[in-house]
């Protein structure tokens, strides 16, 4: 039996909300290559219209919202996770390009491919023999 | 009595409410164990049970459910994102080969059990038995 420690949701490390509800910290996955940035973050329950994201100097902010109308009746009487949006931030230290950022979201994870800009690549010189 | 919501706010706030108060509740569910992967809710409707599991990035093709007697049990799997090239800064969500078990208690009819997952979250519903429905009795006049 494969076991994690995940179950207790963090949560999200925002300044004073102004939206009352808890939110949660989303479990991700960041991956650096020579041509960007791929982060892959878990949002259960969330699809393409109720995820938002921001790139705002060097921060990309993501929230993901889930619905309550599944939850209308029900009592909870065994439970090991906590229901409620998503929200995480980032701080991009690589120059980003915000063009060509490219989003996707299947089976509740959002994929973020986030090219390099141009100048923030690293340079291959080729040293030739005079 | 429950106090009908007239804000999806308030919705929320006691959904998490509630559910913080469930957290070790002891009921009749026997359990593979806390901590494992996935995370499941089991909640009691009117019509019967519902367990609700976080699969993230699983596809309904990747879950496979069985039932013996009481016992329902979830089996998938979930593929690791191995990167091409480049290093890993995080590496926080869950992969591999799971299986839990869930035990219902004796009202809950396994044979009528359905499954539903949408956005990396699954749904299984488990109907009453039928002689554990609440049924209505006539008063005759005598």
């Amino acid at each position: 039996m494969a076991s994690h420690e995940i179950t207790v949701k963090k949560p999200a490390a925002v300044e004073e909300g102004t939206r009352p509800g808890r939110t949660y910290q989303p479990n991700v996955d960041i991956i650096e290559g020579r041509e960007g940035v791929r982060l892959t973050v878990d949002l259960p329950g969330v699809d393409e219209k109720t995820v938002e994201m921001e790139l705002n100097e060097g921060v990309l902010s993501i929230e993901g919202r889930v619905s309550l109308k599944e939850y209308e009746d029900l009592t909870p009487v065994y439970t090991e996770y906590n229901v409620g949006n998503f929200e995480r931030r980032f701080r991009i230290s690589s120059r980003i390009d915000p063009k060509g950022i490219q989003a996707r979201i299947e089976h509740g994870v959002l994929h973020l491919q986030l090219p390099k800009a141009e100048e923030a690549r690293p340079l291959t010189i080729t040293v030739r023999a005079s | 009595m429950r106090v009908l919501s007239y804000h999806p706010w308030d919705a929320l706030l006691r959904l998490q409410d509630e559910i913080e108060r469930a957290f070790d509740r002891p009921f009749g569910f026997g359990l593979s164990g806390r901590g494992a992967f996935p995370p499941v809710n089991v909640f009691r409707g009117k019509e019967g049970y519902v367990a609700r599991f976080e699969v993230p990035g699983l596809a309904p093709e990747d879950l496979s459910i069985e039932c013996h007697g009481r016992t329902l049990q979830v089996r998938g799997k979930r593929e690791a994102q191995e990167p091409s090239e480049g290093s890993v800064h995080r590496r926080e969500c869950w992969s591999g080969e799971f299986s839990r078990s869930l035990q219902f208690p004796e009202d809950a009819d396994l044979s009528q059990a359905a499954a539903q997952c949408r956005n990396g979250v699954l749904t299984v519903r488990v109907p009453h038995r039928e002689e554990a429905q609440p049924r209505r009795i006539d008063v005759r006049a005598s």
